[in-house]
């Protein structure tokens, strides 16, 4: 069984010669005891990656893609991890025999991790520098310590840390996430490993950093030559960056094989379904095809095929439910499926069957003012930062820095920026949780700023808010049924009238009503999202804020939760304010585009505007930055990172905020800040908006 | 680091300075006014008129307090009532006792304290764990003042190895004596704070161990006894820092019942007298000086507290 | 995921307070203690205050436990004196969470110059040490069981006000909070509705913290003197009468002190494993305690 994939993935590799892999991970399998019973969260992982090659282990939360590796290396120190059996083989010798000295000998020598959320893996009372000494000291005692920090200062400067010597000796407290994780890498590569593992490495950061860090992972492997196990749930992370990929489900491998196959011709159906769940930057919206159901619960595994119970070619076969299917070779890859064919025919029938008519409207909207169901003029939010004995405001951020916007009934107005940008502040001011500094806000034609106590209380019926994180946005000790209810409460709904409207909002969503008295807790995020939405529909609004309502979620579950707002978008025409960092997701779901930076829009248009024909560097930059789901000829794209971090909201840079990393700022940008102008049929703000045209930016350096 | 430590002297003086309304604000919540206190049910009018002059009490409230604040500033806290002697006398003369006592119970407290929590913490279900558990179960439930009636019934009216109450003997004087004098109340303090502090300690460093640094470190090849030493301890302490500074400001203002139990000469014996006397002027002053010295060692920790922690010291 | 699993789940945190058995040892020693408080006339073999025994005896068959320095009956003393220290747990918990809890509510949800109040207030209670802020209270209130209950809930103010400031902070810019602002709640309602059910846990826990705390600190001042007044029996008290008479009869300074063990033992578990229920199982064994306590 393993076997076969152990051959395939080799051969696979390299034709003739065999390639002893650097790492083996066989028939793994991961237990933890809850007072549920035992949840087997690995369920059988195996699979080898070889010096100088990429492996992409991709997968949804919960598929045990990182409790994997955590196990092999003996990191998991849960109380409750109850067994951990096969094999990890490194080098040749297997980890999970070693007794723990001599597995620590190995740790950081022979094979290195750079964790997720580089912040909370430092040390926050050891200065940077001194923690990477550490890792080449504790493997190295002849070491001096002078010899270590210049080792270390070479390192720093190796993974792009500015100014390495002073940096050495500061806090992590005092660097931003994205050099954080430089510093793990740098930690990572001290000592040549001849295994890198990176697990989530990008998934806290903003795209723009996200690719700085991807192209210093190229460079760290040829680097050290190591081969490097990629584990994400980001498939465009994966298609970028990866040479082989194993595709996680229910605590295995389901399918494995070259990038370019498992990206253009699955052979397992939950890799297909994956490919057709994710909305897409490069082309025109069609509707998306979720998965549907729940992944598997660990602690129940179904007896045969663990993806069955959604599978569109199982439909309710007894081989998928009653044999679990083991990985077969197939045509270069391998795939844990009955019928890789049948899985095979799914991507190729990618139907535009189902999808909607696509009646993009060639004209631009012109909606008159009256129709509006959002009206935002020259919004401004700031916020005193507090500083001294007295905490008197001795500086402002500059949160929403002189923003309009416009959202017809009906229509979806996507709201795009990096974090920091003022996004979810300006979502926040259209309901006034936060107070604007100046300009007006107008829901339905009445002044948000202005309202009164019982005027703002009507208007935020009119306009409702859905959360980002499903698992905060609920209250947890009110059972669902009671959350949804709320706001009917607050309105003096009484009691009786108040039920049959839960039950009524529960059907509209997709959930069913007898789950009305559980707790949020017993629900998965895509189902508590939905919660979320009928609480924001109970009082009928005209317009739905939607702070990055799938960000949470799991692919698979995003496209349920997208497809759900279509649909009530269709049937209510509900004014959407869809704000999110998810480039793809916001030319699925919107009709108009803003780009946000610092406060402020930089560009907007229709959709087909903003991301066929962007104007401003920045809105290049933004989309040359996200990774494609698509590795056929990703070598020849064009990708120009940004460089450096958000500036601080604090002291904005004069002019045009964008110049200190835009790659074609001159003197100009910086003494005059260029208005949001009309260009091309959208506007964008920059003073070279016209020349920017289908040009390829190049940094100055 | 120097905006939060201004900010927390602020704090300081503004606690310290509610706290010196209501000590002399505690005079007139009382049943009767200081004068009738003072002279007992029997005085004349004549005899209250003469002592409230005599005691400012004629003034108007502000003045009152102006005038005993200034006092106190300069270290005049007035006179006893029952002894007449300065109170800040009477205070000094018991300061040293409840020092030693102090120390030594901190001493004690630590000295358990540490090595109980960090095998709690790191090795809950090994024998020596749940043994240790079981003493901080014991520590905790065991009152202190019963505990020390114990020690003086066993090793004191039992066997005769120690007297069953302690005088002050001062440590440069006569170290074993003053070891003798002071290690029955010690103990029974510190079986009890040593518990507390010891819990404090396993707890946190049971949740940092649970970090993602700690990983971190452990992915890197950090043997265990490192990985403990270097990053879990320091950071586990800091919380724990707090709880021993919030402890000795409880031992500095006064052991009441355990002076008690063993009548040992302390400033806590001292306020007990005074409070049973009525002697309010004593009460006054000794509780501005214990809320003071409280204070100011919570100031001291902070300064610790931001010398420990980069994140509080460089922002 | 969510099928057939509910009940299990709903019931998830009363099963993980059950499945710790020493918090049921703790939950069922409290119990018992209760019934003897609240039915000690009933179950006492003697009355409490009559002196109509030898003095200080040891335990026989008559008295089982012996007699005090006043020929009173220990057993029926120490049964009867339960009510002095559950009435002083009780009460102080109740008056330190009734004051405490809006304090640290109102104080970590509005922020700014309310909490700066708020905690200036509570810095202030803090740095006078418990037994001693009881000794000075008492004297200003006067004796009384009312007043001593007062006297020590008040110490336990402070606590209550910063668990639940910090708490309240934990959770004050969560989404769900956002989301009752959001849908139109007042001020006031969110607070009530909203923030008070969610930092619940830690206040029930600290509930049951200052209860044991109060115990031992109501037997300390009796024992100075100052606690519950003699005649009506009290641990602290018989400890007082104990000390005296610690030549005559060592036996006599045991029971009561033995007494307050049990009591604040139970305590101590039912809050370790309320602690395990509310922070949903896998905690580390050691937990959060009272720092406070009479020394």
């Amino acid at each position: 069984m393993s076997g076969v994939v152990n051959d395939v993935t080799r051969t696979a590799h390299s034709g003739a010669t065999p390639v002893v892999p650097v790492l083996s991970l066989r028939d793994l399998v991961v237990e933890f005891g809850t007072p549920l019973g035992v949840v087997r969260a690995v369920d059988g992982m195996t699979y080898d990656v070889v010096g100088g090659e990429t492996l992409g282990v991709v997968g949804e939360t919960g598929s045990g893609k990182s409790v994997s590796v955590l196990a092999a290396l003996g990191l998991l120190s849960s109380p409750n991890l109850r067994r951990v059996t096969g094999q990890a083989v490194l080098g040749d010798v297997d980890l999970l025999a070693l007794p723990q000295p001599e597995l620590r000998r190995r740790l950081g020598r022979d094979v290195a991790v750079i964790f997720q959320d580089a912040i909370s893996a430092l040390n926050p009372v050891q200065r940077v520098g001194q923690q990477i000494a550490e890792a080449l000291r504790v493997h190295d005692r002849a070491l001096s310590a002078a010899a270590a920090r210049a080792r270390v200062v070479e390192l720093l400067g190796m993974v792009g840390v500015p100014h390495p010597a002073t940096r050495y000796d500061q806090y992590p407290h005092q660097f931003s996430g994205g050099m954080c994780q430089r510093v793990m890498i740098a930690m990572a590569i001290a000592n040549r490993p001849k295994v890198l593992i990176a697990d989530e490495p990008t998934t806290a950061l903003d795209v723009s950093v996200q690719a700085q860090i991807l192209d210093l992972l190229r460079v760290a492997r040829q680097e050290t030559g190591a081969g490097v196990v990629l584990i994400t749930h980001d498939l465009g992370v994966v298609a970028e960056t990866a040479d082989r990929v194993g595709v996680t489900y229910g605590g295995r491998i389901v399918e494995s094989g070259d990038v370019t196959q498992i990206f253009t011709r699955p052979r397992h159906p939950y890799t297909a379904a994956l490919l057709g769940a994710l909305p897409r930057l490069d082309s025109a919206s069609h509707r998306l095809l979720p998965i549907p159901g729940q992944p598997p619960d660990p602690s129940e595994p179904p007896p045969g095929c663990a993806f069955a119970p959604r599978c569109p070619i199982s439909r309710g076969r007894t081989v998928c439910t009653e044999v679990r299917p083991e990985p077969v070779a197939t045509g270069g890859g391998a795939s844990a499926c009955h019928f890789p064919d049948e899985a095979a025919s799914l991507l190729a029938a990618k139907p535009d069957d189902d999808s909607e008519p696509d009646s993009e409207p060639a004209v631009e909207p012109r909606d008159e003012p009256a129709d509006a169901v959002l009206d935002v003029r020259d919004a401004v939010a700031r916020f005193p930062v507090r500083s001294g004995v007295f905490a008197r405001a001795s500086a402002w951020v500059h949160a929403v820095d002189g923003v309009s916007l416009r959202v017809p009934a009906g229509r979806t107005l996507g709201l795009v920026g990096e974090s920091g940008c003022g996004k979810t502040t300006l979502a926040r001011l259209v309901l006034r949780l936060v107070e604007p500094t100046a300009g007006k806000i107008l829901v339905d034609g009445d002044d948000v700023g202005r309202a009164g106590r019982s005027q703002l209380r009507r208007i935020r019926r009119r306009a409702q808010m859905v959360f980002q994180d499903p698992y905060a946005s609920l209250n947890p000790r009110l059972s669902v049924g009671d959350n949804v209810a709320e706001p009917l409460r607050l309105q003096g709904v009484p009691q009786g009238q108040r039920r049959s409207q839960v039950a009524e909002l529960f059907t509209r969503v997709g959930l069913r009503t007898e789950h009305a008295d559980r707790l949020p807790a017993e629900f998965s995020g895509g189902q508590r999202q939905r919660v979320a939405i009928a609480r924001a529909l109970a009082s009928r609004p005209g317009l739905l804020i939607l702070d990055e309502p799938v960000s949470a979620l799991d692919v698979s579950v995003q496209a349920q939760v997208l497809n759900l707002l279509a649909d009530l978008q269709r049937e209510t025409a509900m004014a959407y304010l869809f704000v999110s960092h998810d480039l793809a997701v916001i030319r699925q779901v919107a009709d108009e585009v803003a780009v946000m930076y610092l406060g402020r829009i930089v560009e907007s248009g229709s959709v087909r505007r903003v991301y066929e024909d962007p104007r401003h560097p920045y809105t290049r930059a933004l989309l040359a930055s996200v990774p494609v789901p698509d590795p056929v000829g990703r070598a020849g794209r064009q990708r120009v990172p940004l460089g450096g971090d958000v500036p601080s909201p604090v002291n904005p840079p004069s002019g045009c905020r964008f110049r200190t990393r835009c790659p074609i700022a001159t003197d100009l940008c910086a003494e005059e800040e260029p208005p949001l102008r009309l260009v091309a049929g959208g506007h964008t703000a920059c003073h070279f908006a016209e020349r920017t045209a289908g040009q390829v930016l190049e940094a100055r350096s | 680091m120097y905006g939060h430590l201004v900010r927390r002297l602020l704090q300081f003086a503004v606690v310290l300075l509610l706290g010196s309304v209501a000590v002399w604000g505690f005079t007139f919540a009382l049943p009767g006014d200081p004068a009738t206190v003072l002279l007992g049910p029997n005085a004349t009018a004549a005899e209250l008129a003469a002592t409230r002059a005599r005691l400012g009490l004629d003034e108007s409230f502000a003045g009152q307090y102006l005038s005993w604040v200034g006092h106190a500033v300069t270290g005049d806290l007035g006179a006893s009532y029952y002894s007449g002697r300065p109170v800040v006398s009477e205070l000094l003369d018991r300061i040293p006792a409840t020092v030693q006592l102090a120390g030594v119970a901190m001493f004690l407290t630590l000295v358990i304290a540490v090595p109980v929590g960090i095998t709690v913490a790191l090795r809950p279900y090994s024998v020596a764990g749940r043994v240790l558990q079981g003493y901080l179960t014991a520590g905790l439930a065991v009152p202190t003042f019963w505990l020390g009636l114990l020690l003086i019934i066993v090793l004191a009216v039992q066997l005769r190895w120690l007297p069953a109450s302690s005088d002050y003997v001062p440590l440069w004087e006569d170290p074993g004596g003053a070891l003798t004098a002071t290690i029955l109340p010690a103990v029974a303090i510190a079986v009890h704070t040593s518990s507390v502090t010891a819990r404090f300690l396993a707890t946190s460093l049971g949740e940092v161990m649970g970090k993602d640094y700690i990983r971190t470190a452990r992915a890197k090849g950090v043997p265990e006894r490192d990985v403990i030493r270097r990053h879990a301890l320091r950071n586990a302490s800091l919380p724990t820092v707090t709880i021993v500074g919030l402890q000795l400001g409880t031992f500095l203002g006064g052991t009441v019942v355990i002076e008690a139990v063993f009548n040992y000469p302390g400033l806590g014996r001292l306020l007990y007298t005074a409070i049973g006397e009525r002697d309010y002027a004593l009460v006054q002053g000794g509780v501005l000086f214990v809320v003071a010295t409280f204070l100011l060692l919570n100031l001291l920790v902070d300064v610790f507290y931001a010398v420990l922690d980069p994140r509080i010291r460089l922002t | 995921m969510t099928t057939a699993t509910s009940p299990r789940r709903r019931l998830a945190p009363l099963r993980r307070f059950t499945r710790s058995r020493s918090a049921v040892v703790g939950a069922v020693g409290l119990l018992v203690l209760v019934v003897l408080a609240v039915f000690a006339p009933l179950i006492a073999p003697f009355d409490p205050t009559a002196q109509d025994g030898e003095p200080l005896l040891g335990p026989s068959g008559a008295n089982l436990l012996g007699t005090d320095q006043l020929g009173r009956d220990i057993l029926s003393r120490l049964i009867h004196g339960a009510r002095a220290s559950l009435i002083a747990a009780g009460g102080a918990a109740m008056v330190g969470a009734g004051i405490g809890v809006p304090l640290g509510l109102l104080a970590g949800y509005l922020g700014r110059w309310v909490d700066a109040i708020a905690m200036r207030l509570v810095d202030l209670l803090l740095a006078v040490p418990g037994i001693l802020l009881a000794l000075v209270m008492i004297v200003v209130l006067g004796p009384g069981r009312l007043n001593l209950v007062l006297a020590i809930g008040i110490g336990a103010v402070p606590e209550f006000a910063r668990l639940t400031r910090v708490a309240t902070l934990g959770i004050r810019d969560r989404d769900f909070v956002l989301a009752a602002r959001g849908m139109g709640a007042s001020t006031a309602d969110t607070m009530v509705r909203t923030v008070l059910p969610n930092v619940l846990g830690p206040i029930v826990i600290q509930f049951v913290i200052t209860a044991s705390m109060a115990v031992v600190v109501e037997a300390g001042l009796t024992f100075l003197g100052l606690g519950t007044p003699p005649p009506a029996p009290s641990w602290g008290g018989m400890l007082q009468d104990a000390r005296s008479y610690l030549y005559q009869s060592p036996s006599y300074g045991l029971f009561p002190g033995l007494c307050l063990v049990l009591t604040v033992f139970c305590l101590d578990r039912i809050g370790r494993g309320l602690q395990l229920a509310v922070s949903g199982g896998g905690q580390h064994p050691a937990t959060r305690v009272s720092i406070g306590g009479a020394v």
